[in-house]
């Protein structure tokens, strides 16, 4: 990995062609090495040089893709150990377990109450994605029965978890078509496992006893020619699993290492008696590079944090996160009520509509697309002008609503009232307080 | 030949800070590695978890849960503080002078030291005394507090680039140690701890706030600019950032409100003792990886927890012998089956097809922004749910007509939004167009190339918009008398005290309302 630009410059055709969209080759190579061109734009690139360049510049870390449908998910494909350093991009997946001794009709119930954890945050559904089902009792038609319930009857993708191969090749016959992860490969069944996932062409998980163990297992199914690896260390204590996870991080992206070049797969439901302290090590592990975790069981105390936890670590730093543009109501407005304009930076977004939460005075919010800048930097800017804001109120819908014509602005952008007084003819601009914590005070005083 | 964890080189080490007297006094800071990284570093004196105390009775305003473990001492700051330390093994005492807020009760400094003075007296631990980010109210009561308590070893705490002077100058002088406080931003985080420097506080009696974010509330800026500024002091050789952090965790997480969601209301948000517990316990966990080096927590389970993980990541260990959460309010049962949604079992083919075809418009459009972010988590899935036809495997007719119906209202109304947003977006670019035409005939290259730098300028600072903010703050404070020029070609619109009104909005995520 990281080839130079002069050493990729060295595989290509040298034709200046001019045809990938920059003039000369040299250029070309010098948008690759920095990642900022793909090796498709070239026409003309030898198969050698492609097979050459395709391994090169291969993300150190592998994007898996698992599952099929609404919720399936890519983990890996990271290329930093610090989210400022640019993103961290494939959010931790987050499953839970479930035996296939279950009853069919408890797995029924079991399914419908996972599908109702879903939480909408600043325009996205948070969920979680995964389900791990474990091979109980030695009965392989129960664990491909489930398997296919659970793939078939919901949204949820599967982990596969049987150490039997006979029960992962039946189980993998009813439910390949939603891609599942097998787990795990380990050093007793590597080669049976390796088949299995080769012939369907599934992501593998492989589990051994520490990383060098690990390293061997991953040698042998690259070997074999699969791809799609996720890592179990084994470690099962919470420092030491720590430990393992930056080490099997840092091995990938710093020292080049392929053979750990790959997700990690943790299992905080083996590591405590309790699905509180699980939630506890699930919150190390979201930002600490797990790309997927397991917990006992799904309850909303334990998933909504974890997943705020997720939805922030995996944010964008380089983009702020924003809310989508339009009418807000907040505490069932009605005709009468007020109208407050703000920015959809989502922090400002929050804290205004909770301001006005805490008011209980009902309210209409409009929140007005201003690139995720906050206020006084969208105002800065040239994003939040008497203009743009008097235009958006107009066309947001919301006179249909009110039977008033009064509009509040933020306190900090009291400079466009003149401006939005000339967009808006026969509207009553109220400027509103600058801090968002007087806004309660404010609405309950105001006069509509 | 065994595998080996790439090592990080470290060059530098946090001062270590001592805060409190006698046997009880706490010694933050001194690690030579990044958080828990004791395999590459030492982390003498592992981070130490403080409970947070109000100095009047709350049980109004907070969420049932954390009243509960309190409601026998709860009217009375150092019976409240006792418990903490006795009971809950609380390794510092935080007071928030919450009653001496000029928006609230606006409780004078002199009747304000009495609270302290009463848990000062009532406690062997350290103590914070916590003011509400209002400048000229934190000065006056921080120094009668510095004062009051000489020989005591406190902490003050927020000390803002705005009264930085009078509180720094009485900590020095009555030997009190003080928290730096800055918005999210490591370069004023460093200018601060200069600026108290210069004053004469030296920085083993500085531990610096970094603001801290609620869960779902801004934590991930915090967790950067705290991960940056360990870098910075550890492997940056920054000496002025090698200080400890502190993070007011409880006053975030509990004034959000999910944490005082009953579940009857928000019934997929689980158990709301719980919840609030383990949303603590979540931030607390995240803030610690991020370099934390002292937790204020509020709930005791959140305590007990967060205390348990900081021993098992210094010393090692199982964590099957931790228990969970033991709930002091009834547990309130809720039927989730009922009001599950249809799972939408849609594998369609085409839906991979459509979605890359939806993420390349706006790759075109918007040129600079990297698709994969916009694509990844919004469109697609929205997509899927919104457009999935009614699903053929239905076998009701009227459930899937229902559905149908649903779908194509929720369709229609996307529709109608999508356009409201489209004309109000058209409207907007086509008046940025004629004013830019307009502007382009009168100076056009002056303007244009005014106009890229400016351009060029906020595309550089993407991360965090906000901290634009104080980026402009901290370029003006640092100079002050040079750079006038830059800052009105920026800011030329206005022409008021900007410092003064950034710091002052950002104040927000100190304050509890």
């Amino acid at each position: 990995m990281g080839l130079t630009g002069i050493q990729i410059f060295k595989l290509l055709p040298k034709t200046n062609c001019g045809e990938c969209g920059v003039p000369t080759c040299l250029a070309f190579a010098m948008n690759l090495a920095a990642g900022k061109a793909e090796l498709d734009s070239c026409p003309y690139v030898s198969e050698e040089a492609r097979e050459q360049l395709a391994e090169a510049s291969a993300p150190p870390i592998r994007p898996v893709k698992i599952g099929a449908g609404v919720r399936a998910f890519t983990v890996g494909g990271e290329t930093v150990l610090f989210r400022h350093e640019k993103t961290f991009y494939n959010p931790t997946a987050i499953a839970a377990l479930i035996s296939s001794d279950i009853s069919p009709e408890d797995l029924e119930k079991k399914l419908k109450v996972f599908n109702a954890y879903q939480y909408e945050r600043v325009g996205l559904n948070l969920r979680p994605e995964l389900i791990a089902l474990k091979d109980a009792n030695g009965d392989g038609g129960k664990f491909a029965s489930a398997a296919e319930k659970i793939a078939k009857e919901s949204e949820f993708n599967l982990v596969l978890m049987s150490s039997n191969p006979e029960h992962m090749k039946k189980a993998v016959e009813a439910v390949a078509f939603k891609r599942p992860l097998l787990y795990a490969a380990t050093k007793e069944n590597v080669d049976q496992m390796g088949s299995i996932a080769k012939e369907a062409n599934l992501p593998l998980a492989v589990k051994g006893a520490g990383i060098d163990e690990v390293i061997e297992l991953t040698k042998k199914l690259t070997g074999m020619g699969l791809k799609d690896l996720v890592i179990d260390s084994g470690a099962r204590e919470p420092k030491k699993l720590f430990e393992d996870q930056l080490a099997i991080r840092r091995a990938a992206l710093k020292a080049g290492n392929r053979d750990l070049g790959f997700p990690t797969i943790t299992f905080p439901c083996e590591m405590a008696s309790n699905l509180d302290v699980e939630t506890m090590i699930a919150a190390m592990l979201i930002p600490k590079y797990a790309g997927i975790v397991v917990l006992s069981d799904f309850r909303g105390e334990s998933l909504f944090p974890l997943l705020v936890e997720r939805l922030n670590i995996f944010t964008d730093p380089q983009r702020p996160m924003t809310v989508t543009q339009g009418i807000y109501e907040i505490g069932a407005p009605g005709e009468n009520s007020p109208v407050l304009v703000t920015t959809n930076f989502s922090l400002t977004y929050f804290i205004v509509s909770g301001e006005i939460e805490n008011s209980r005075v009902p309210s209409w919010l409009l929140v007005m697309d201003t690139e995720g800048l906050s206020v006084m930097t969208a105002w800065a800017a040239g994003k939040f002008t008497g203009d743009a804001v008097g235009a958006f109120v107009k066309k947001s819908g919301i006179a249909d609503k009110i039977k008033h014509r009064k509009v509040i602005i933020p306190g900090y952008a009291a400079a466009i009232y003149g401006d939005m007084e000339e967009e808006l003819p026969g509207w009553e601009i109220i400027i509103g307080p600058r801090d968002a914590s007087m806004i309660p005070k404010f609405l309950k005083e105001l006069k509509i | 030949m065994g595998f080996e964890i790439p090592k990080q080189a470290y060059t530098g080490k946090i001062r270590e800070v001592t805060i409190g007297t006698g046997p009880k006094a706490m010694v933050l800071g001194g690690e030579s590695a990044y958080p828990f990284h004791t395999f590459e570093g030492q982390m003498p004196n592992p981070p130490k978890v403080g409970m947070e105390i109000w100095d009047y009775d709350p049980s109004e305003e907070w969420p049932k849960a954390v009243v509960e473990p309190f409601k026998d001492v709860i009217s009375s700051p150092e019976k409240w503080a006792q418990k903490c330390v006795k009971e809950y093994g609380a390794d510092f005492i935080v007071i928030q002078m919450k009653s001496t807020d000029p928006n609230g009760m606006d409780r004078s400094p002199e009747d304000a030291v009495k609270v302290v003075k009463a848990v000062v007296d009532a406690v062997d631990v350290p103590v914070v005394v916590w003011g509400t980010a209002n400048k000229e109210k934190d000065d006056a009561l921080l120094k009668k507090v510095a004062e009051e308590f000489q020989g005591k070893n406190l902490a003050l705490s927020p000390v803002e680039e705005g009264n930085y002077k009078g509180i720094g100058a009485a900590a020095l002088g009555f030997k009190q140690v003080v928290v730096a406080s800055t918005p999210i931003d490591v370069n004023l985080a460093k200018q601060l701890n200069i600026l108290l420097e210069n004053l004469g506080v030296p920085l083993d009696r500085i531990v610096i706030d970094p603001t801290t974010g609620g869960l779902g509330y801004g934590l991930e800026y915090s967790y950067s600019v705290m991960e940056r500024i360990k870098m910075a002091g550890l492997t940056q050789e920054d000496e002025k950032l090698q200080v400890p952090i502190i993070n007011s965790i409880a006053n975030e997480i509990w004034k959000s409100k999910e944490a005082g969601i009953p579940t009857e209301e928000g019934p997929t948000l689980g158990d709301m003792e719980k919840r609030g517990i383990l949303m603590e316990v979540s931030a607390a966990v995240a803030y610690l990886l991020a370099g934390s080096n002292a937790v204020v927590l509020r709930h005791p389970e959140s305590v007990r927890l967060i205390k348990a993980y900081i021993n098992l990541m210094v010393q090692g260990g199982s964590a099957m012998e931790l228990a969970g959460i033991s709930k002091s309010l009834p547990q309130v049962d809720v039927d989730l089956a009922s009001i599950s949604p249809e799972p939408n079992l849609e594998i369609a083919k085409e839906e991979k097809a459509k979605a890359p075809a939806k993420a390349a418009p706006p790759k075109e459009e918007k040129p600079k922004e990297p698709p994969k972010v916009e694509a990844k988590p919004e469109p697609p899935k929205a997509e899927a749910k919104v457009e999935a036809p009614p699903p053929p495997k239905v076998e009701e007719d009227l459930e899937a007509k229902r559905r149908a119906e649903e779908e194509a209202k929720a369709r229609a109304e996307e529709e109608a939004k999508r356009k409201i947003e489209a004309e109000v977006k058209a409207k907007l670019e086509e008046e940025a167009r004629k004013k830019a035409e307009e502007e382009a005939k009168k100076k056009a290259e002056e303007e244009a190339k005014a106009r890229a730098e400016e351009e060029e300028r906020l595309a550089k600072e993407k991360w965090l918009k906000d901290i634009e903010e104080i980026k402009k703050a901290r370029e003006e404070a640092l100079k002050k008398l040079p750079k006038k020029e830059e800052k009105e070609v920026v800011l030329g619109r206005k022409d008021m005290d900007l410092v003064e009104r950034i710091v002052e909005g950002l104040t927000r995520f100190h304050k509890h309302q």
